[in-house]
């Protein structure tokens, strides 16, 4: 509790200062960034910010919200006020001047003449004021958008997460692992000039890397480990226990739009014919669960009130995701013979859909094999004795 | 927001002006000693120091209307100013007192008050003073004044308060200022050293 009185005229006067100064009144626009930052541009049309208002899952769910509803999605999802622009740009980040809150996306934009960054920039422009940001360096940025207090069903909770968890403790950031060289890892940053003209300084990859970029792979990879334990043999079947790690320090396994994955265990069995059953986490043509009770699950518990999965007016029931760098463990009972022929192993892989089977299909807009194909974050076999 | 800062730039500017007005005026009043009946009205300025969540000091004004031997209404506007961790928080309040003077025929008023008060608190976050929230409070207010007669038609006074408001607490931090979304009721601790102009 720092107060200095003695400085309180001078305070007044620049209450006055701040109150009579010019109100930033137009937004500039993302392609004025591209003429310089050619790079940047490039690699960031790449990534989900630049779409965030054009996925098929997006448009479909925000097609059924009420206007109120409709301009709590765009705050976040599409966030720009000058006109024709989509998704997250350039200027929204880039302008930040802070927040009214952690969360619900609630940015405050600054003047618009400044680009808030790391401020150390060496050369200067005519384009725009460099000022050094902690908001914009730290991760509160990235805290603002994904940290969603929404009605329903509609949670998001990294930074929370990140907070609490092992990576801040560490002063890893989300800018870290999802701007570095190796997505999904605090592995440092390339080198690289800010502008064709520019000298050569860190580089912060503009891709995001999420699971829903092309480079989803190096992340994904970084996120579990599995274990399958020498199962005991119970009644006809072996108990083998399976034990699911979240490698990552940085947040839950899953994180983010939970609401919209879908996170799972498949089990399958080989028996001595060296045919291969499935033991659990199975799915249909459509992609939907066929043991959606039984089946290990790393997604939230979500009830939907109605025929059309609308996550606003649903409740989460329970949030199974795993805790940064937590463990755990579930038992799983697999026939030790099949049709007579007795189990030779049995392998386990941890699943991730971009998109909910369910969800897709309750909005009439089925997965596509670029949506439906699940990731595989973790891969265990054990022979049976 | 924006509109918000044209808001209290006028107040704030008109509460700097009023003290040098007062003095002004009070060169040219004729000799005036005591409470006495004749004086009804008052106009002074202020010098306000707060103690509560954070601590404020400013400048405000006055107007006091004697209703009977005892009992005056006061209504006043005060503006202040202070930072905590940085953050720089303004109040501009506007309000009503009573107070009940014991002590009728002396040069020395002794009063216990009450009143109410309407509060904008406006915070700026620390390192981007563009980011502010800014909330309006209802507050109560309750305490002891002193007054003393000099001649030229001016008293000196001071107050001291106990106040209580309803609102959202506001909290700054570098690059964020927050409401509370919860109403709440905050305590502080308030004195006031005032000079009147009694006409
Ligand atoms: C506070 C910011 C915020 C608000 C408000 C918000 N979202 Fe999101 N949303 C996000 C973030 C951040 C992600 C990315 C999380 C991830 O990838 O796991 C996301 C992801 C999604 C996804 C999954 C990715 C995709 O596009 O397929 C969908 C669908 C979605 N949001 C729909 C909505 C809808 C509909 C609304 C309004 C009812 C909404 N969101 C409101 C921040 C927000
Ligand atoms: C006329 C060319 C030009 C345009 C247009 C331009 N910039 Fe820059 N920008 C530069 C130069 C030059 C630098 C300094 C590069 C260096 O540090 O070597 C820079 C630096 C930056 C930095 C790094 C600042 C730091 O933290 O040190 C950011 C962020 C940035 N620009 C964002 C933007 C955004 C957002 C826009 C669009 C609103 C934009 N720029 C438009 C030329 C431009
Ligand atoms: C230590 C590295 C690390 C840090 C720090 C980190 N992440 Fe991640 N993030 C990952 C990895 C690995 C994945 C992929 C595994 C997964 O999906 O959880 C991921 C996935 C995500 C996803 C997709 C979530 C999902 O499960 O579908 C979002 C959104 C995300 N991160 C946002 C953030 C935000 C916001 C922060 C800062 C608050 C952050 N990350 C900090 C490593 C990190
Ligand atoms: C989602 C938020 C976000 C968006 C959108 C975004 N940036 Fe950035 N940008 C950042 C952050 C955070 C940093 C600082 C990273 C660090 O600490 O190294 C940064 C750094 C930079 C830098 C300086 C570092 C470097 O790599 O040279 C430039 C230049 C830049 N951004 C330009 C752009 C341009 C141009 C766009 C639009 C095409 C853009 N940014 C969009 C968050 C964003
Ligand atoms: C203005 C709000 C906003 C800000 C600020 C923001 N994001 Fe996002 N982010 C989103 C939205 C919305 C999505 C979901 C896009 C979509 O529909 O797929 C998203 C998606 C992502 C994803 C997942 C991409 C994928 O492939 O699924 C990652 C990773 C991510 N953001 C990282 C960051 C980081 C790191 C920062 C801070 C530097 C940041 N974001 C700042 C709104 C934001």
């Amino acid at each position: 509790m720092r107060t200095c009185i003695s400085d309180l005229v001078g305070l007044a006067l620049a209450a006055l200062v701040t109150a009579c100064a010019p109100a930033p009144d137009v937004a500039r626009a993302n392609a004025d960034c591209a003429a310089c930052h050619t790079d940047h541009a490039a690699r960031f049309a790449t990534s989900s910010h630049a779409r965030a208002s054009e996925s098929a899952l997006f448009t479909a769910l925000r097609a059924r919200a009420d206007a109120p509803t409709a301009a709590f999605c765009d705050r976040c999802h599409a966030p720009h006020e000058a006109p024709d622009e989509r998704g997250v740009g350039c200027v929204t980040c880039h302008q930040a001047a802070g927040a009214r809150g952690l969360s619900n996306g609630r940015l405050v934009p600054g003047d618009p003449s400044v680009v808030y960054g790391r401020g150390a920039s060496t050369v200067r422009t005519i384009a725009h004021e460099i000022r050094a940001s902690g908001f914009v360096t730290g991760g509160e940025l990235c805290g603002t958008c994904h940290e969603v207090d929404g009605p329903g069903a509609l949670v998001e909770t990294p930074f929370t997460e990140w907070s609490q968890g092992p990576a801040r403790a560490l002063a890893v950031t989300c800018i870290d692992c999802h701007m570095g060289r190796s997505p999904g890892r605090a592995d440092g940053f390339e080198t690289a000039p800010a502008t064709p003209t520019s000298p050569a300084h860190r580089r912060s990859d503009h891709g995001f890397v999420g699971p829903d970029h092309a480079d989803a792979p190096a992340l994904l990879g970084q996120s579990a480990v599995m274990t399958l334990d020498a199962p005991v043999e119970a009644d006809g079947a072996l108990v083998f226990a399976l034990t699911i790690t979240n490698r990552n320090p940085g947040h839950a396994l899953p994180s983010g739009a939970r609401f919209a994955r879908e996170v799972w265990v498949e089990v399958t069995a080989r028996d001595a014919t060296g045919a291969t059953h499935t033991v659990s986490g199975g799915t249909d043509a459509a992609g939907a669960p066929r043991d959606p009770e039984t089946r290990i699950e790393l997604g939230d518990r979500i009830a939907y009130h109605d025929e059309v999965r609308v996550p606003w007016r649903a409740s989460v029931l329970a949030v199974q995701a795993l805790a940064p760098g937590a463990s755990r463990t579930w038992r799983v009972n697999v026939p030790d013979r099949w049709n007579g022929a007795p189990t030779v192993s049995v392998t386990a892989r941890l699943l991730y859909r971009r998109n909910d089977a369910r969800l897709r299909a309750s909005l009439g807009i089925p997965l596509t094999a670029r949506d439906g194909a699940p990731a595989v974050l973790a891969t265990a076999t054990r022979d049976a004795p | 927001m924006r509109p918000l800062h044209r808001l209290y730039a006028l107040p704030l500017s008109l509460s700097l002006l009023v003290p040098a007005t007062a003095s002004a005026q009070s060169v040219t009043e004729a000799p005036r000693v005591g409470w006495m009946p004749s004086s009804r009205v008052s106009v002074g300025s202020r010098l306000v120091l707060r103690v509560g969540p954070y601590t404020l000091g400013g400048v405000g004004g006055q107007v006091a209307v004697r209703l009977g031997e005892r009992v005056t209404v006061d209504l006043f506007t005060d503006h202040m100013v202070g930072t905590r961790d940085g953050a720089l928080r303004h109040d501009h309040e506007v309000g009503t007192m009573l107070r009940v003077n014991l002590t009728p025929g002396s040069r020395w008023a002794v009063a216990p008050m009450v009143g109410a008060c309407a509060n904008l608190a406006v915070l700026h976050a620390a390192q981007s003073p563009d980011v502010t929230v800014s909330d309006i409070q209802f507050g109560a207010r309750a305490g002891l004044g002193v007054d003393y007669a000099l001649p030229h038609g001016i008293s000196l006074g001071g107050e001291a308060l106990a106040l209580a408001y309803l609102g959202h607490a506001l909290t700054g931090w570098a690059y964020r200022a927050e409401s509370s979304p919860d109403l709440s009721v905050t305590g502080a601790g308030q004195v006031t050293l005032h000079a009147n102009l009694h006409f």
